[in-house]
C-alpha cells in the first residue's frame, strides 16, 4: 500500500488536512496517509511520497524569498 | 812762530820731511790700501747692484705674485660663486624631490583613506541591509504564522496539484 506522509504546520485544520489528502490521492494515487506536525513550517505542509518531497511550507517559500533579497 | 814752539831753521826740512812723509804715506796707503779699498768698494758696489737687482727681481716677483693672487682671488670668487650656484641647484633639486615625495605620499594617504571610507560605508550598508532583511522576515514569519487560513492552505495544495511539478524535491 502506497503511504504518503504529510507534515503540517500547527495552524492546518483537519478540514484542510482532509482536502490535501483527497487531492493527493486523486493526483498521485496514494492509498494511506500519515500525519505529522512541525511548528517550524510556520504554515502550509510538506508531503513525502514515493521517495519524493513536495514542500509547500511557508518557511521554504520565505527562505527562497529571503535568498533573493540578500542576492540583490 | 816762537810762540808756536817751531824752530825756523828746521822748518823747510821738517816741512819737506812732512811732505815727504805724507807723500810716502799716500803712496804706501795707495799701494797697500787702494787696491783692497777699491776692491772693497767695487765689491760693495757689486753687492749693492746685486741687491738692487735682487730687490728688483723680488719686486717683479712680488708684482707677479700679486697679479697671480689677484687672479686667484678673482678666480676664487668665481669658484666660490660657482660652488654656491651648484649648492643652490642641488638644494633646489632636493627640495623638489622631497616635495614630490611628500605630495605622492599625501595623495596615497588620501586615496587609502577614501578607499577605507568607501569600504566601511559598503560594509555598514550591507550590515544594515541584512538587519532590515532579517527584521522583515522575522515580522513576516510571525504575521504569516498567525494570519494563514485554511483557504490559504487549500490554495497551496491546489497550486501543488495543478502544477505539473509543484514543490517537488527529491527526498
Amino acid at each position: 500500500m502506497k503511504t504518503a506522509k504529510i507534515v503540517c504546520a500547527p495552524n492546518v485544520s483537519d478540514d484542510a488536512y482532509a482536502y490535501i489528502c483527497a487531492r493527493f490521492a486523486r493526483r498521485f494515487g496514494a492509498e494511506a496517509f500519515e500525519r505529522e506536525t512541525d511548528a517550524q513550517l510556520l504554515g502550509g505542509f510538506v508531503v513525502l511520497f514515493d521517495g519524493k518531497v513536495y514542500d509547500m511550507s511557508l518557511r521554504t517559500q520565505l527562505s527562497a524569498l529571503r535568498a533573493d533579497c540578500e542576492k540583490e | 812762530m816762537e810762540s808756536l814752539g817751531l824752530d825756523i831753521t828746521k822748518v823747510p826740512i821738517d816741512l819737506v820731511l812732512n811732505l815727504l812723509n805724507i807723500v810716502l804715506l799716500f803712496l804706501i796707503v795707495r799701494t797697500l790700501a787702494y787696491k783692497p779699498i777699491r776692491k772693497f768698494m767695487d765689491a760693495r758696489t757689486e753687492r749693492v747692484n746685486a741687491e738692487a737687482r735682487a730687490a728688483g727681481e723680488k719686486a717683479a716677483e712680488a708684482e707677479k705674485l700679486k697679479a697671480e693672487y689677484a687672479a686667484l682671488l678673482e678666480n676664487g670668487e668665481a669658484v666660490k660663486q660657482a660652488q654656491a650656484d651648484e649648492a643652490r641647484k642641488a638644494a633646489d633639486a632636493e627640495k623638489d624631490r622631497i616635495l614630490a615625495e611628500a605630495n605622492a605620499k599625501a595623495a596615497q594617504i588620501v586615496r587609502e583613506a577614501r578607499e577605507q571610507a568607501q569600504k566601511e560605508h559598503d560594509e555598514a550598508l550591507g550590515a544594515m541591509r541584512q538587519d532590515v532583511v532579517d527584521l522583515a522576515f522575522d515580522i513576516s514569519e510571525k504575521l504569516l504564522e498567525h494570519s494563514i487560513t485554511d483557504d490559504d492552505t487549500k490554495k497551496l495544495a491546489d497550486r501543488l496539484f495543478d502544477s505539473r511539478v509543484g514543490g517537488e524535491e527529491s527526498a
